[in-house]
C-alpha cells in the first residue's frame, strides 16, 4: 500500500463524527490548557486517562494527541498578550512578542504565530508520514544492544537538555531507572524493592510518579505565590500583517520549522528546547541583534514554527519505536498499554489503523486550531481571568480519580502524595522531573535490553560498539552531549530563561 | 572569587568550605542518601555476573553511578563560584495537598468518593473556609457532583460513591 492509500484510510477513520467530535474535543481542551500557566498537557493527559479507557483506542489517541499539539499552538496567545507564558515552550515567545503587543503590533504577533504554527505543523505532519514508516522498519531491525543503547540516547540527551546542573538530571534519569526496577524481577521472579506491598509486584505505576512529580508539585508551587494579575496596555492599532512583516517573518518560520522537526525527533529535546535554539538561532543571525527583546519579528515567528514542529515530530519515537521522547508522550504510551496496545516498532504494522487514523486527524486538528486560535482568542482570554484557586481543586481531585482508576489502587494514590512532596523537593533543590518520568518508564526496556546484551556477548561490554548500529548511536550521542556542554549552547540556553523569569 | 566567611554548612578547620551552590549541594547529599539506601536494602539480592545478571545486578550498579553523582554534585557545589540559594519551600500548600491526596486514597475503598473528595477538597482550600466560606461551599459541591457524574455515572469506574 502506498503512503496515499494508507493515509485515505487513515482519514476514513479520522473523518467519522466520533472522531472528529474527539479531535474537536482535544484541540479545544489543548487549547485552554495551552492559553492557561499552571496546567500542563501532561497534567491533562493523566487527568482524562480515565476517559479513554472506555473509548476505542485510536479516538482516545486522537484527543491525547490534539491536548499536547492544541497547547504548544496556544501557548504563544499569552505569551503576546499578558507577557505569561501558558507553556513552558513559549517562554522565549514572551520576550519579543510582548514587546510588539505593546507596540499596538498585537494582532500583526497572533497572526504571525498562527501561521507559524499551522505551517510548522502541516511541515511535521509530513515528516511523521515520511519518517515513521522507515524508523519503524529500522526498528524492527533493532536487536538488544541497539534498543539499549537508543535508551541511552535518550537519557543522555534528556539530562543535557533540562534544566539544571547536568549532573543533576543525569542523576534524575538514574533514579528514575531504579525506581523502574521495583517490582518482580523478569528473569527469576524475585520481587525487589516491594517491601511487602501487593500493589508494588507489578512496578511503580507511572502515573502516580507523573501526577505526583508534575501534577501535585506544580499546584504547590503555584498556590504558594500570589496571583499575579497584571493587566499591559495592548492595543489593537495593526489587526493583520503587512507584506513586509510577512516578509521578514517567513524566512525564520522555515529556519524554525527545520530545527524543530529535527530536534523534536530526537529524545529528550522538544518542542522546548527547539523554541529556544531557534530564538538564539535567530538573534545569532540577525543582522541587527539590538531588534531582540524591542519586537522583533522573526523572535516569535522562528520559536512558535520550531515548538509547533518539535511538538509534531515528538510523536515519531513513540508511534515509530516504541520510545517515548518526553513525559507527555510517556503518558500515551501509557494510555495505548492499558488499551491493549503494544507500544514498539510492531505499532505500526500490528495496528496501522491506529497510526494512520492519529496522522490524519493530525491534518484536521491542525486546521480546526486555526479557528480556535485566531478569530476565537477572546473567549480563551476571559478564561485567563479564572482566578487560579477555582482551578487546582478541581485538577486535582481529578488527578486523584484518575491515578486511582489506573490500576483500582489506593495504593497508587498515596504513592502520589508521597512523590508529590519529592516533587517539590526536587524543584527546590534545582531538580528537573522529566528525565525522572523518563528514566521510570524507560528503565524496564533498558535493564532488559542491557541485560540480554551481556548474556549474549558473554559479558564482554564492547557489543555495544560491535554492533554498528549501537556503537554510531553511542557515538553520536556522547559527541552531542560534548558540543552541548563545550560550545555554551546551555549556558546561552540557561540565560535567556533568567532574563525570562525577570522579565515580569 | 568565592568568598571565604564560613557560612551555613561549612566546616570549621583551618580552611572554611564555603557551600556555593547550596541545592546542589543538597541534592547531592539526596542521590547519596538514596544510593546508600538502595544498596542497603538491595545487597541481599543474589548479584549473578555481568552475563548473567542476577535481579540485583542492575540496581546495585545504578546505586553506584547514583552514588558518585551524588559525591560529585556535592564537590562541585563546593567549588563552583556560581552562588545560588534555597527557595523558600512551600510547606503549607506542599504538606496540604499531601495529607488531602493520601487520605482521599485511604477514604476511598471504604468511605465512597463523595466523601473522600469532601476530604480532599478540604485540606487543599483549607483557608477559604475562613475567608470565603460561601465560594467554598459552592465550589465543593459543583466538584464533587460533577466528578460524581462524570466519573462514576457517565464513565462507568467502579467507583463507589458512598460506604
Amino acid at each position: 500500500m502506498s503512503v496515499f492509500d494508507q493515509l485515505a484510510m487513515g482519514f476514513n477513520i479520522a473523518l467519522t463524527l466520533d472522531n472528529l467530535g474527539y479531535c474537536l474535543l482535544g484541540s479545544a481542551i489543548g487549547t485552554m490548557v495551552g492559553v492557561l500557566p499552571g496546567i500542563s498537557p501532561v497534567t491533562t493527559i493523566a487527568m482524562l486517562l480515565p476517559i479513554t479507557f472506555k473509548i476505542p483506542a485510536v479516538s482516545a489517541m486522537i484527543m491525547l494527541a490534539g491536548i499536547y499539539y492544541g497547547a504548544h499552538h496556544a501557548g504563544s496567545t499569552t505569551a503576546i498578550m499578558l507577557n505569561m507564558p501558558g507553556e513552558p515552550s513559549s517562554v522565549v515567545i514572551c520576550m519579543d512578542g510582548h514587546p510588539m503587543a505593546r507596540q499596538g503590533r498585537a494582532g500583526v504577533a497572533l497572526c504571525i504565530a498562527a501561521i507559524g504554527s499551522f505551517f510548522a505543523s502541516c511541515v511535521g505532519i509530513i515528516v511523521i508520514t515520511l519518517f515513521s514508516p522507515v524508523l519503524s522498519e529500522a526498528g524492527l531491525l533493532f536487536g538488544a544492544p541497539e534498543y539499549a543503547a537508543l535508551v541511552a540516547v535518550a537519557l543522555m540527551t534528556a539530562s543535557v537538555m533540562s534544566t539544571g546542573h547536568a549532573v543533576t538530571t543525569f542523576g534524575m534519569a538514574i533514579l528514575g531507572l531504579l525506581i523502574g526496577t521495583v517490582g518482580t524481577d523478569v528473569g527469576t521472579g524475585l520481587e525487589r524493592f516491594t517491601f511487602s506491598v501487593p500493589d508494588l509486584a507489578d512496578g511503580v505505576d507511572f502515573v502516580s510518579v507523573a501526577v505526583g512529580v508534575f501534577a501535585f508539585a506544580e499546584v504547590a508551587q503555584h498556590m504558594g505565590s500570589p496571583d499575579r494579575r497584571k493587566s499591559f496596555a495592548v492595543r489593537f492599532s495593526e489587526l493583520f500583517p503587512r507584506l513586509a512583516d510577512l516578509k521578514q517573518a517567513f524566512p525564520a518560520i522555515l529556519r524554525g520549522t527545520g530545527l524543530g522537526a529535527a530536534l523534536g525527533i530526537l529524545p529528550g529535546t522538544g518542542p522546548l528546547v527547539a523554541s529556544f535554539a531557534s530564538y538564539a538561532l535567530e538573534r545569532q543571525i540577525a543582522k541587527d541583534k539590538s531588534r531582540f527583546g524591542k519586537g522583533a519579528i522573526e523572535g516569535v515567528a522562528g520559536p512558535e514554527s520550531a515548538d509547533n514542529a518539535a511538538a509534531m515530530t515528538h510523536f515519531i519515537p513513540m508511534l515509530g519505536l516504541g520510545i517515548p521522547a518526553g513525559p507527555a508522550m510517556a503518558m500515551m504510551l501509557g494510555a495505548l498499554t492499558i488499551q491493549g496496545v503494544t507500544p514498539g516498532p510492531q505499532l505500526m504494522t500490528n495496528h496501522p489503523d491506529l497510526f494512520w487514523g492519529v496522522v490524519a486527524s493530525m491534518w484536521i486538528g491542525n486546521v480546526m486550531l486555526l479557528v480556535l486560535n485566531l478569530p476565537m482568542i477572546g473567549v480563551w482570554i476571559k478564561f485567563l481571568s479564572i482566578p487560579y484557586r477555582f482551578l487546582y481543586p478541581g485538577i486535582i481531585l481529578f488527578c486523584c480519580i484518575g491515578v486511582y482508576s489506573v490500576r483500582n489502587s489506593a495504593f497508587d494514590v498515596l504513592l502520589a502524595a508521597a512523590l508529590g512532596l519529592f516533587g517539590v523537593l526536587a524543584r527546590q533543590l534545582n531538580c528537573s522531573p522529566a528525565p525522572l518520568v523518563l528514566g521510570l518508564v524507560l528503565g524496564p526496556i533498558f535493564e532488559e535490553n542491557f541485560r540480554r546484551s551481556m548474556t549474549l556477548s558473554n559479558g564482554d561490554p564492547m557489543i555495544f560498539f560491535t554492533h554498528p548500529i549501537s556503537a554510531v548511536l553511542l557515538v553520536l550521542s556522547v559527541a552531542f552531549v560534548v558540543t552541548m556542554s563545550v560550545s555554551g549552547v546551555r549556558k546561552r540556553k540557561q540565560d535567556i530563561v533568567a532574563v525570562a523569569d525577570d522579565a515580569p | 572569587m568565592e568568598p571565604n566567611a564560613p557560612k551555613a554548612g561549612g566546616s570549621a578547620g583551618p580552611r572554611h568550605y564555603h557551600v556555593a551552590d547550596k541545592p546542589l549541594f543538597l541534592s547531592g547529599l539526596m542521590f547519596l542518601a538514596i544510593a546508600v539506601g538502595t544498596i542497603a536494602i538491595a545487597w541481599d539480592y543474589p548479584l549473578g555476573s555481568a552475563s548473567e545478571m542476577g535481579p540485583g545486578y542492575f540496581p546495585i550498579a545504578l546505586a553506584v553511578v547514583l552514588g558518585l553523582i551524588g559525591a560529585i554534585s556535592t564537590v562541585l557545589a563546593v567549588r563552583t563560584t556560581v552562588e545560588r540559594k534555597l527557595p523558600a519551600f512551600p510547606y503549607l500548600p506542599a504538606f496540604s495537598i499531601a495529607i488531602g491526596v493520601l487520605g482521599f486514597g485511604i477514604l476511598l475503598p471504604r468511605f465512597g468518593l463523595v466523601l473522600a473528595s469532601l476530604f480532599l477538597l478540604v485540606c487543599i482550600t483549607y483557608q477559604r473556609i475562613r475567608t470565603k466560606p460561601i465560594e467554598f461551599v459552592v465550589v465543593t459541591a459543583v466538584l464533587i457532583v460533577f466528578s460524581s457524574l462524570l466519573f462514576v455515572e457517565f464513565l462507568g469506574i467502579p467507583l463507589e460513591l458512598w460506604p
